[in-house]
């Protein structure tokens, strides 16, 4: 088999393949890491999420229905699974800290662009501290909407699977949290202008 | 980054956000542990069924979820019942500029189109053929111009007085000297008067005391009373004449109705009294009705003529049978404006001679009656055994209760509508709308009900169709509509779609 459906994987795994259970991991593990990383704003937590989510997935092959995507469903499942961690946390911090993660992970994106400038990498980590701190100002909601399309690439049509709500709401959820980012980066003065 | 000469690029910043790194031996491994986790993990997926179901987030303040949805759906649901006042309001805007620009929309041509309807239904329902000649102006109208008259001076008749227009009868002393019986009859007689525009010209010729109570309440009565065989006793009133001058036909008709009263009162006078001169009888027969109607006008009594007096009083003591006419014409408005109007005339009734009273009473007789009655035979003697044939008939006639019954239905079916209006079944809709749209909860299609009410109002049948009747809903959306309620019309039926959405 040279290059499998998610659906075929699904099957095999059904069949108790665990190889074809592996190549679906392997597909979708970044993915499903990076989401769970942004929504639970932790590294090691986004990894317990991540594996779990595979587990639970696996442990409920025989539910799959096939109506949506494989991956839609274990996206379901890895945002469930956050938002579990999320809501069993206590609550901690009001502002982002400086080792957040998710700023160390965009200042390694970034780091190649502003070189050795101290001013730059100075500015660069305030913005990146200004728009996780402005994420997570954002509602619950709001923040699993955004991060799904924005962060994570998903369609309207893709999300509100996941979600279990319409386009129409995606889209207003999408658009509302841009509006509020961006105006919580401007009132910080990171511009905010540019569309 | 992406914020470049002042601007940030929020979208391409959120999308290249990576997640810390890690080398692919790294996630070699994470997925070899995860796969070994999952083929070793034991327990059943039912204990985190959650999982798999949509994530639980609170809905944002202002989203467009459900709940507007379902607000679409109520204001679609009922498109019938507001479809027409938003069309009544574009009408109004249409033809308000034609109509008149800088002024507020015409509205009441709105309602007075609706009345004209409501009136014509009113006349098909009560099968009555009006007659112009006999509709008269409203009864208020006639009582407020009649004190004024009275009020007037004395003046003889106006020029726009026809040459039948004459005397008036004095009600008030009729029925004063009216006995039990006389009243029992006047009482009868009192529903015919209901409305004098409603009565064909049969009616008006065969039953003599109820059109002559209408007469008298009318107002046309109070001049043709006894227009012609008291001529000499005439006085005009101006408001009087000039209703009569538009409607000289209902004039006639009053005439004729007048005379046969008349002649019905003396028939019975004669009945019961010895029989006095021939002339005098019919000279009293005159007097009360030129006077008659001054009684409310105590003033106006004193100025009659020393030789008229003798003679009214006779009359009145004679002629108990107008009591049924002022009986009834005093218990409705009308009648006391006629009454009015004949107060300032029964003041220069007076001024003509005994004489020329007793000399045009005699004419009287022989003036043809309009009606097909022979009410007023060539001779005195003739003449009270033709009334005492009449009043006969007319006692025969009197029974009051199908008379009285026409009335009634007639008013209570001018007070039905013809089919409910838009407000009552859009209410009556409304109020179990939301039991059948329990019906049909988490439907995916719409449901369609014919809803029949019947004329008392109630829903007679509903036949529902879409999704309630392809799912079984249909009984539940059935009793649910049935308990709607409308107010009572006059069609037989009603029938309304309703669109019922989950």
């Amino acid at each position: 088999m040279a290059n499998p459906t998610d659906r075929e994987l699904v099957e095999q795994a059904r069949g108790g393949n665990a190889q074809a259970f592996g190549l679906l991991v392997r597909r979708h593990q970044k993915r499903i890491f990076r989401l769970a990383f942004h929504l639970v704003r932790s590294g090691t937590e986004a990894e317990d999420v991540m594996q779990e989510t595979f587990v639970r997935a696996y442990q409920a092959l025989d539910r799959f229905d096939g109506r949506s995507e494989p991956f839609t469903w274990l996206y379901r499942i890895a945002v469930n699974l956050s938002l579990n961690t999320i809501r069993a946390r206590k609550p901690t911090r009001d502002a982002t800290p400086s080792d957040d993660p998710r700023v160390e992970a965009l200042l390694l994106e970034t780091r190649p662009s502003h070189g050795n400038d101290p001013d730059r990498a100075t500015q660069q980590r305030q913005l990146a501290g200004a728009l996780c701190d402005g994420i997570d100002k954002l509602s619950e909601t709001l923040r699993a909407t955004l991060i799904l399309v924005a962060v994570d690439g998903l369609g309207h049509d893709e999300a509100a699977k996941v979600l279990g709500v319409p386009e129409g709401t995606v889209a207003w959820r999408v658009h509302e949290a841009r509006r509020k980012l961006r105006e919580y980066l401007a009132e910080r003065g990171f511009g905010g202008q540019g569309e | 980054m992406s914020v470049s000469n002042g601007k940030l690029d929020l979208d391409v910043m959120l999308r290249s956000w990576p997640a810390p790194a890690a080398d692919e031996a790294a996630w070699e491994q994470r997925a070899e542990n995860i796969v070994r986790a999952a083929t070793a993990a034991t327990g059943s997926s039912s204990e985190f069924l959650a999982l798999f179901e949509a994530p639980v987030l609170e809905a944002e303040p202002g989203e467009p979820d459900a709940s507007v949805i379902s607000a679409g759906e109520k204001r679609m649901s009922q498109e019938s019942d507001q479809s027409s006042p938003s069309q009544r309001s574009e009408e109004q805007k249409t033809e308000a500029p034609s109509s008149a620009p800088s002024v507020p929309a015409p509205k009441p041509s709105e309602r007075k189109r609706g009345s004209l309807k409501e009136m014509a239904a009113r006349v098909s329902q009560a099968g009555v053929t009006s007659r112009p000649g006999l509709a008269g102006p409203p009864a208020s109208s006639r009582s407020s111009a009649a004190p004024g008259v009275s009020a007037s001076s004395a003046s003889a008749r106006p020029a726009e007085a026809g040459p039948e227009d004459s005397g008036i009868i004095n009600l008030n002393t009729v029925k004063s000297s009216a006995t039990p019986e006389q009243k029992k009859a006047a009482e009868a007689a009192q529903p015919a008067a209901h409305d004098l525009a409603e009565e064909g010209d049969e009616k008006l010729g065969k039953e003599a005391k109820p059109a002559a109570a209408k007469t008298a309440k009318s107002g046309k009565g109070k001049a043709a009373s006894g227009q012609k065989s008291a001529k000499a006793a005439v006085a005009a009133v101006p408001a009087a004449k000039a209703e009569e001058k538009k409607s000289s036909g209902g004039m006639m008709v009053g005439i004729a109705i007048a005379v046969v009263g008349l002649a019905a009162a003396f028939a019975i006078t004669q009945m019961r009294k010895p029989e006095q001169p021939t002339a005098n009888n019919v000279a009293t027969q005159a007097a009360p009705s030129v006077t008659a109607q001054a009684a409310p006008d105590k003033p106006a009594e004193p100025n009659t003529a020393k030789t008229a007096e003798p003679l009214a009083a006779n009359a009145l003591d004679n002629a108990p049978s107008e009591e049924t006419a002022s009986g009834s014409a005093e218990k409705s408005p009308s009648g006391a404006g006629a009454q009015a109007a004949g107060a300032g005339a029964a003041a220069p009734s007076a001024q003509p001679s005994a004489e020329e009273k007793t000399a045009e009473a005699t004419d009287k007789p022989s003036a043809p009656a309009p009606t097909d009655k022979p009410a007023a035979p060539a001779k005195p003697g003739d003449l009270a055994s033709a009334m005492a044939a009449a009043v006969g008939d007319q006692g025969k006639k009197d029974g009051p209760t199908a008379e009285n019954a026409e009335p009634a239905s007639a008013s209570r079916s001018q007070s039905i509508p013809e089919q409910p209006s838009q407000g009552s079944v859009a209410a009556a809709i409304g109020a179990v709308m939301p039991s059948a749209k329990a019906c049909v909860a988490g439907a995916d299609d719409v449901s369609r009900a014919q809803v029949t009410f019947a004329s008392s109002g109630a829903v007679k049948s509903v036949s529902v169709t879409g999704w309630a009747a392809a799912h079984g809903a249909s009984g539940c959306v059935k009793s649910a509509l049935m308990g709607a309620k409308v107010s009572p019309f006059s069609k037989p039926s009603f029938t309304l779609g309703v669109t019922i959405r989950p």
